[in-house]
């Protein structure tokens, strides 16, 4: 597969020079202002642009030390990916900035009506018509292009998230080079490409002895900036939160553009070492409390303190972003931090404060990394941790309550390989190699 | 008995090595699970006796010392046949009754042996993907 | 509070298959409607809750994922017992709970145990259906025209053949045509082609094909034994519209092969009505009651319309009452399953001494289900059992003939699941293992596991049930639920008729057996199936004891038909004693015919939809 070089292989002590206020208070429309304020010079850090190929494993025990290597792969991943494209601009130096995964290509751009053939890479998105004028123009330019988040559910229809401010939590997918060449190159954007293809997908793996990048995959959850919110504790961009339009329930298709923060993000990679890809996943650290730990801060985007909704409980039919006077999801975590993802978070958020005090990335957390343990074992590769989720993308799917207990239950509580083992290609009974990408095409 | 001395009985009754019941890198735990369970159920007596019988035994690998001394052995069979029966289904059955006993929990249940005997996979658990069923599995 | 106040539309009493399908077509058609749930209602974790509960269950019978509910009891399997009239049961009428505890849920008279079950919660009984799709034969919606047998139905293939394409859709259903085109008449709408691709057939399935392709072809009663790959409301490989070129995608995932359709899939992977209650409540224009359970229909002692159905609520499935009321609409549809829908109108009749919409005198008679000879045995080699869903191919070249004037007809199902069902396997498998003939273990268990277990099978052949009055359910008069609502008591029985077709299944089996090469262990033998403790139901015929099984397949209880004095409702559904009400479900069946009647059943709930429909646009 041909070599991303996207993003140069250097890394490591930058000086920044500008500080780029992405993200304001709540209301600010000066978003986009780029504020000539001189910044510290001299920042240190050995954090840096560039992304891993592939896990190092370094230790032998699989709860500790094992965990640790992966979870460090999941936070440089975080971090190459979090960075400005200007890999000269150290990360969060100006609070926030633009993120190179943003730059990727969304699904929406892939998996076109009719299976058109998408645009290669580098061309600018494709907006729904809703979201531009009659010449075809963004209805709000905004400084960069914005993201498109076109899903307001979560999968397999359990429900969308709802906000403290009675708000739909938005969510978009998109995709590197590589994995998008794979798609490209192979027809498999399309029903009848698949159809012709008829093989089991098999996109490029990351492979530190060849220094090549594989197909990587980010989902991205977003919530509305809006009362209550920090918007300094966010990254912040304008989206185009695009609502197609439903018969069922009937609801209109439409296109805002508005400033929302990122509550959670997942990052799945495929690697030589685990060809059922590795899954890191992120969250903003004021999503949710712990189940059966003290709820501890002021403020959460998905709980309330004192309330007695029933936790992670999907929401009432119909579910329409629309709806007025929403009622909040009561989110906890059922699947805890381990401790020893907890203390690379730590490490990881001191880091990112060293840069900038004020960094947005500070807050957030790695909530876990599965991989596959035996990947010649079955299908699946006996993957740990067994369970893992993301309170804002898997919220529903976290494990029973039962007397007071969390139980997680085999195969349907939240796995991402177990799950993502099943995905099939639509134009052909084919594995889609755990992308439920492929499912999408027309 | 010891978890060590329950992982190299369990391997010599079940014809699975101690790696597969109690791999290094282990994410089930079947082996604690299942240690705990007899711990919690076998009475202190019983365990006992069956614990001297196998560490007499010269060679736990020699399929016939195991069967003299424990598997026909009227001390220790009852106890022998309820770790088979718990490693290959996942339940706990009471004395050995044909029925009565209780799944010991879902990961004990989707881990039982015998599934992955047959080439198959536990009923409501597959770790497979789409249309696997069409072709025989690998039996090697 | 009547009906004319009431913002509704339409009351429909049940949520599971024919109430949901009933729910989402009326919302969508922009109708006001309210669902009354007896069960518990739907919640985000209910598959992780139910699937730890069958994970967790000793006997994984079709109910054991879903708790019991003493305030809305269903029947379990576990509790079928053949009835010895010289040792009765013990009730506690006094004691619900215990009672059925005891018991389970049915009072059966007998002489035979009624051996099918149902659940009671929302989405009802397709929580653990199988997700068989077949169509009904042509002629077996003319029994009594073309063998003299039973009675016709109101309508015909033809009548029906759209709203079963519809019903595929509903459902998604994956299939082809050509494995059931010119099956015994069995047409298609020009160019229809299911929304998915056949769900691929299993190592055993192939193995049949394979033996019964030796010439001479297996001929019985008139026609060659075929196999054919079975329509299934599972997901499998989408296929483009046959008319728009959609390519079609319900958003749920493919089957992953966790042969466990039945009790409970546990992705979803098979279609169930939650997907429709969900539907119809997204239309915003359904409201849905749960845990209330309907206990009295009202009339209207003028129009004889009907005029508000009264319920009973809990909150807990073994607390006691804690609300009541009455419901509303315009119309009203009963859709709560066919021992349930019988038994609320026969026990609603303080105003009519025989109940509601039982002019006829057929309400709660006909009872049928697909009663069912299961014959297992072990393949010459291994076909590797408990892989892929519980059953993808069946016999259906043999469900119509000439020989429908004499016996029963059945369609023969293959099944994945080895000796399960019948046996328990793997557990009983592995305790005979360890424990006959002073049992093995260790490498011998394995290899002992490894050549028995992989080559288990078994077929299971549905037989028709000819509808008569005397299998009936009725309200009893003395026991009942935990909130006081009469429990069903069951009088059941097969005819010669029926009989005749177990008759046949057996020498059916010898006869496929022999030609698969296979060593049949069906337990025949009078004295080892009336063993009380082999747990069998079975009875005598010409000599021979017959063990029988349920499918879970409950039909007739109300009937449709040509003419109100013979049934219950006309072909649309409409009670024809009262104006403003529909009775839909299984129970409508005239006669059961073999096929898996859900995918009937949904095709006559579309279609009472559109006529309800057309009577309120009027």
């Amino acid at each position: 597969m041909r070599k991303s070089n996207f993003w140069a292989l250097f890394s490591v002590t930058i000086v920044a020079s500008f500080v780029f206020l992405r993200c304001t208070e709540t209301g600010d429309s000066s978003l986009d202002k780029v504020d000539d304020v001189e910044a510290d010079s001299g920042v240190k850090s050995d954090l840096s642009p560039v992304l891993p190929f592939d896990v190092t494993i370094t230790g032998d025990k699989l709860e500790t030390t094992i965990l640790h290597d992966f979870d460090l792969f999941s936070w440089q991943s975080f971090i190459a990916l979090s960075w400005s494209t200007d890999d000269s601009e150290m990360i969060g130096i100006n609070g926030d900035n633009s993120t190179k995964w943003e730059t990727w290509k969304n699904a929406y751009d892939i998996f076109l009506e009719n299976g058109e053939t998408p645009q290669p890479w580098g061309t600018p998105g494709q907006y729904p018509s809703s979201c531009t004028d009659s010449n075809g123009r963004l209805l709000i330019q905004v400084g960069k292009t914005p993201d498109l988040l076109t899903a307001s559910e979560q999968p397999f229809k359990t429900g969308p998230l709802i906000d403290q401010n009675g708000l739909y939590t938005r969510f978009e997918i998109v995709v590197n080079q590589e994995m998008f060449n794979y798609i490209y190159n192979n027809d498999l954007y399309s029903f009848d490409g698949q159809g012709a293809f008829n093989q089991n997908a098999e996109f490029p793996s990351g492979d530190n002895a060849d220094s090549t990048w594989g197909a990587i995959m980010v989902k991205a959850a977003w919530k509305v900036i809006g009362d209550g919110d920090d918007a300094s504790k966010f990254h912040c961009v304008e989206a185009a939160v695009y609502t197609p339009a439903s018969t069922n329930p009937a609801i209109p298709e439409s296109c805002v553009i508005q400033k929302v923060g990122l509550v959670g993000l997942h990052i799945g990679t495929k690697t030589t070492t685990s060809p059922q890809w590795i899954w890191s996943t992120f969250e903003h650290v004021d999503n949710a409390p712990t189940f059966n730990e003290t709820a501890d801060k002021a403020h959460y985007n998905y709980y309330k303190k004192g309330s007695d909704r029933e936790i992670n409980a999907s929401p009432e039919q119909p579910w329409d972003p629309n709806r007025a006077n929403q009622i909040p999801t009561q989110v906890e975590r059922l699947i805890p931090i381990d401790p020893v993802t907890a203390a690379l978070n730590k490490e990881f958020q001191g880091k990112l404060r060293a840069v900038n005090e004020k960094s947005v990335w500070q807050y957030y957390e790695l909530v876990g990394t599965q991989w596959p343990v035996d990947p010649t074992q079955s299908d699946e590769g006996n993957p740990f941790p067994v369970y893992l989720g993301n309170a804002t993308l898997e919220t529903y799917i976290q494990g029973i309550v039962q007397d007071g207990k969390v139980t997680e239950v085999p195969g349907v509580s939240s796995s991402c390989i177990h799950c993502h083992n099943g995905a099939m290609m639509s134009g052909a009974a084919k594995q889609a190699d755990f992308t439920y990408l492929l499912k999408r095409a027309k | 008995m010891t978890l060590e001395t329950f992982v190299a009985l369990s391997a010599s009754l079940t014809g699975y090595p101690a790696s597969k019941l109690k791999p290094e890198l282990d994410t089930q735990k079947v082996a604690e699970l299942f240690y705990d369970t007899l711990i919690e159920q076998a009475g202190p007596k019983p365990l006992a006796t069956l614990n001297d019988a196998f560490l007499a035994i010269a060679d736990p690998t020699d399929h016939e010392l195991i069967k003299i001394g424990i598997f026909d052995n009227p001390e220790t069979m009852t106890l022998a046949k309820i770790i088979i029966r718990m490693w290959y289904t996942g339940v706990w059955y009471y004395c050995n009754d044909p029925q009565d006993g209780f799944v010991v929990s879902s990961k004990g249940y989707i881990n039982g042996l015998v599934w992955g005997t047959m080439f198959a996979h536990p009923m409501g658990y597959s770790v497979s993907h789409f249309g696997y069923w069409n072709e025989a599995p690998s039996t090697t | 509070m009547s009906n004319s106040d009431t913002k509704y539309d339409v009351v429909i009493v049940g949520g599971g298959w024919a109430g949901a399908t009933m729910a989402k077509k009326l919302g969508v058609a922009g109708k006001k409607v309210l669902v009354v749930e007896a069960g518990v209602g739907l919640s985000s974790s209910d598959r992780e809750t139910y699937m730890e509960t069958f994970f967790t269950a000793m006997a994984k019978v079709p109910s054991s994922p879903y708790e019991q509910n003493y305030n809305a009891p269903r029947p379990s399997v576990l509790d079928i017992k053949n009835i010895d009239p010289a040792d009765p049961v013990v009730e506690y009428p006094e004691n619900p709970i215990k009672s059925i505890k005891d018991n389970g849920y049915f009072v059966e008279n007998g002489p035979l145990p009624f051996a099918s079950t149902n659940e009671r919660l929302a989405g009802g009984t397709s929580w653990h259906w199988l997700g068989t799709c077949l169509r009904l034969v042509p002629n077996d919606f003319k029994l009594k025209t073309k063998y003299k047998v039973g009675v016709d139905w109101p309508i015909d293939y033809d009548t029906l053949s759209p709203y079963y394409d519809e019903a595929e859709y509903f459902i998604g259903v994956a299939g082809a045509v050509d494995q059931q085109n010119g099956n015994h008449g069995i047409t298609y709408t020009e160019g229809y082609n299911y929304p998915m691709k056949p769900i691929p057939n299993t190592v055993l399935d192939q193995a049949f094909i394979k033996a019964l392709a030796v010439e001479p072809l297996l001929e019985i009663d008139g026609n060659v034994v075929e196999v054919a790959g079975t329509p299934a409301g599972r997901n499998g490989a989408s296929n483009k519209h046959w008319k728009t070129g959609e390519i079609y995608d319900n958003g749920r995932r493919e089957c992953q092969g966790n042969t466990n359709c039945t009790p409970i899939c546990p992705i979803q992977a098979k279609y169930d009505a939650t997907i429709t209650l969900k539907e119809a409540l997204d239309t915003g224009n359904v409201d849905i009651m749960y845990k209330t359970v309907a206990c009295d229909i009202l009339m209207d002692e003028t129009t004889k319309e009907i005029n508000g159905i009264k319920y009973k609520q809990y909150e807990t499935r073994k607390g006691g009452q804690t609300g009541e009321g009455t419901v509303y609409g315009k119309k009203y549809v009963v859709a709560a399953h066919a021992i349930e829908s019988a038994k609320l109108f026969l026990m609603s009749n303080s105003q009519l001494p025989n109940g509601i919409a039982n002019s006829s005198g057929q309400m709660g008679k006909n009872l049928m289900d697909h009663p069912m000879t299961v014959s297992w045995g072990l393949m010459p080699e291994a076909t590797y059992p408990f892989r892929g869903p519980l059953s993808t191919s069946g016999i259906e070249s043999v469900k119509d003939g000439d020989y429908r004037n004499e016996r029963a007809a059945y369609r023969i199902e293959i099944g994945n699941e080895g000796w399960n069902w019948t046996m328990g396997a793997p557990y009983s498998t592995v305790n005979s293992f360890l424990n006959d003939d002073g049992g093995v273990f260790g490498k011998e268990l394995i290899s002992t596991i490894e050549d028995q277990m992989t080559r288990q099978f078994r077929i299971g052949f549905l037989i028709e049930q000819t509808p008569e009055e005397s299998s009936c359910i009725i309200p009893s008069a003395t026991l009942t639920d935990n909130l006081g609502i009469p429990r069903p008591e069951i009088n059941y029985d097969f005819s010669e008729y029926t009989m005749k077709g177990f008759q046949a299944s057996r020498v059916a089996t010898k006869q496929i057996f022999e030609k698969l090469g296979a060593k049949d262990h069906s337990v025949t033998d009078a004295k080892k199936i009336k063993d009380p403790n082999s747990g069998f139901v079975w009875f005598d015929f010409e000599g021979e004891t017959y063990s029988f099984y349920g499918a879970g397949h409950i039909m007739g209880t109300h009937r449709m038909g040509d003419a109100k004095e013979t049934s219950v409702t006309n072909s649309d559904l409409k009670s024809w004693d009262h104006d403003n009400l529909y009775i839909v479900g299984c129970g409508s069946f005239p006669t059961g015919a073999t096929s898996n009647p859900t995918l009937t059943l949904v095709a006559l709930a579309l279609r009472a939809a559109d006529a309800m429909i057309a009577e309120m646009d009027a």
